[in-house]
């Protein structure tokens, strides 16, 4: 398992340009964390591997384009860009699994989404174990939620998904002492991903502000739509699978997923002759009910920003 | 990195935290852990002048998680005081400087306060005349104010957890057992508050309460300031609950609906209410209604923080104090 383990702290050539990648229109303070912090902390000509051996490796085909003033062509960094989207969806994936295990609830699955790709603009997302940081992540967002669980559970849960993930078909057996082992070394992670957090530990979710959208239209237009609010929250779930939320406040994410529901609804065959009336983009400024600083432009960039976990998708497949 | 440097964490616990606090001398201990002077070295160095005034600050060690509830890691008590610290800037909540960590055990860097108020509360050489305790509690009511606001109840709401700064500014502290209230339904815990400020309804063992809790014990506050000393000062549950009848009267169905379905309801002798008036002689009429608005029973009844500002009885005069006149220097 320790060399299963190994494989993911292996850097790419290609490391520092990933880091380079731009995020379009940034608003949050994850922006200047990204900038600041890993571009300080972690210079051109080194970057961060475990390792010296491979760090040199690494570095050598970087400087030669050091002088260009394009560092990297675009095919790489959208290769990049995938490899990255892959790499969440994969953690997002197991965070599910563990969560699923432990009985928590949608939000404090999202809330250690937050905390992962936060945690991930400041270690580049190659040099890190995603499973040990997923869990760790998912620990410290049931303590912020306010239900905390048992260490010893997590780490027996953990250990289960991690073999299960290997081999499906095992039957695993854990021992006491692999078990304290892996306690140590998740309770490490959680101090670590709170100091990189700076303690900041509050997350808003854009789950209030969709409730708030759907409560204004209650008022205004009579029922809101059940099939609508549904599908706007599965689309807010899917949006965490994306680096979006980090980039853009809760108010933009959540017109958004409000928005994509509204184009699927109209689109797909099942719902198309039922939804109809009462849709949002019939009405003009429709989510002004939300922010009052909205405007459709801003809110149709996050959309594609979304939208791109489901683009990978349809291409690997 | 450091990333996998087992070295980093085997710091050793040294006099100089973080290379920033000079650790002065233990001032205070409590169920969280213990508190400590310091004095921030990098502000002095950066400073122009070298005679620049040293700055102190007071550092909390939270103590490790107990081990019985097999929740290891960063304690959820602490995360949740860090979280509501970051969250709300107000003048009368205590300000976080700063968070760190040194070998698993969490240290919170806040303002280093002077006293608290169950120093000034509780000596004998300190006289508090009507404007002083007229400005305490409207500091208090400011602080509620903005924590009710914010969906947060204290909790803990004792004059031990109430410091005062040189200003004689009131500040609340140790938020280790607040909570956000309307987030979820999950049953709330009776284990908060000390015996001695505890509402009627905890000790009924309610399973859901809300803000109200806190202004009961603001409600003991206001007593206790008028007597000098405990108002409520029950040896363990039921005798606290006998002692707050004595007074109050012995609940039931008609004063506080649904009060005997609460789960640990104990019928008590009954007995009437006494007036404020014979129990504390000298004290006009507003501040008696004050008293009594905070103490009802039922928590639908008691008032809420909004109507306790207007009261009537802040409006009269003699006006409040300002709080730099509220007699600091005799405290020891």
């Amino acid at each position: 398992m320790n060399l299963m383990l190994k494989e993911e702290w292996i850097c790419p050539p290609s490391l520092v340009e990933s880091l380079r990648m731009k995020p379009c229109g940034s608003t949050l303070a994850a922006k200047d964390d990204y900038e600041s912090k890993t571009f300080a902390s972690t210079s051109y000509s080194s970057p961060p591997t475990v390792n010296g051996a491979q760090a040199d490796e690494v570095s050598l085909p970087n400087k030669p384009e050091k002088s260009t003033t394009c560092l990297v062509s675009e095919e790489t960094l959208a290769k990049e860009k995938v490899k990255e989207q892959v790499f969440i969806k994969e953690s997002y994936n197991f965070l599910k699994l563990l969560a699923k295990k432990l009985r928590y609830g949608q939000a404090i699955i999202n809330t250690a989404m937050f905390y992962l790709l936060k945690y991930t603009r400041i270690y580049p997302y190659t040099s890190i174990n995603k499973y040990l940081v997923s869990a760790s992540c998912l620990l410290l967002s049931a303590k912020v939620k306010n239900e905390p669980i048992p260490m010893e559970y997590l780490a027996e849960w953990y250990i289960w998904a991690e073999l299960k993930r290997i081999d499906p078909q095992s039957r695993p057996i854990i021992s006491e002492k692999m078990k304290q082992e892996y306690v140590s070394k998740i309770q490490e992670q959680e101090f670590e991903i709170l100091s990189e957090l700076n303690f900041d530990v509050e997350v808003e979710l854009p789950n209030k502000y969709i409730a708030k959208f759907f409560h204004v239209s209650l008022s205004k237009r009579g029922k809101p739509n059940e099939v609508l609010s549904k599908h706007a929250y599965m689309f807010m779930n899917d949006a965490f699978t994306t680096t979006a939320p980090l980039f853009y406040p809760p108010q933009e994410i959540a017109a958004a997923v409000i928005y994509m529901a509204d184009v699927y609804l109209k689109k797909s065959p099942k719902f198309q002759k039922t939804y109809k009336d009462k849709c949002p983009s019939n009405e003009e400024e429709w989510f002004k009910f939300i922010d009052e600083t909205l405007d459709l432009k801003t809110i149709i960039e996050v959309k594609d920003e979304i939208k791109k976990c489901y683009d990978r998708k349809t291409s690997s497949s | 990195m450091e990333k996998n440097n087992p070295e980093e964490f085997k710091v050793p616990f040294s006099p100089l935290l973080i290379g920033r606090y000079k650790m002065i001398k233990k001032i205070g201990k409590g169920s969280y852990g213990s508190v400590y002077k310091v004095e921030d070295i990098k502000d002095r160095k950066t400073a122009t002048t070298p005679d620049s005034p040293k700055k102190y600050f007071a550092v909390k060690k939270m103590k490790l998680p107990a081990n019985r509830l097999k929740i290891q890691g960063i304690d959820f008590t602490t995360l949740r005081e860090i979280n509501i610290l970051q969250e709300i800037k107000h003048e009368n909540i205590i300000p976080l400087v700063d968070v760190f960590h040194i070998n698993r055990s969490t240290f919170m860097v806040m303002e280093l306060m002077k006293s608290d108020l169950s120093k000034l509360m509780f000596s004998r050489t300190i006289t508090l005349t009507i404007p002083h305790i007229k400005c305490i509690m409207l500091q208090i009511f400011y602080g509620l104010k903005e924590l009710h606001k914010n969906w947060i109840i204290h909790r803990d709401l004792t004059p031990n957890n109430l410091l005062i700064s040189e200003d004689g500014v009131l500040k609340f502290s140790d938020f280790g057992l607040s909570r956000f209230f309307a987030s979820n339904n999950r049953p709330m815990t009776q284990n908060v508050v000390t015996l001695h400020y505890r509402a009627p309804e905890i000790l009924f063992g309610a399973n859901y309460y809300g803000p109200q809790i806190d202004i009961f014990s603001a409600g003991c506050i206001l007593g206790g300031l008028l007597l000098r000393g405990t108002l409520f000062c029950g040896r363990n549950d039921i005798d606290q609950m006998s002692q707050i009848f004595k007074i109050m009267g012995t609940p039931s169905e008609e004063t506080w609906e649904g009060v005997t379905n609460l789960p640990h309801y104990v019928e008590f002798e009954e007995t009437p209410p006494q007036s404020f008036r014979i129990l504390f002689p000298g004290i006009d009429e507003d501040l008696a209604n004050l008293l009594e608005g905070l103490l009802v029973l039922d928590p639908n009844k008691r008032l809420t923080v909004e109507q306790c500002i207007n009261h009537p009885f802040f409006n009269k005069s003699p006006d409040s104090c300002d709080p730099d006149e509220l007699p600091m220097d005799d405290i020891s």
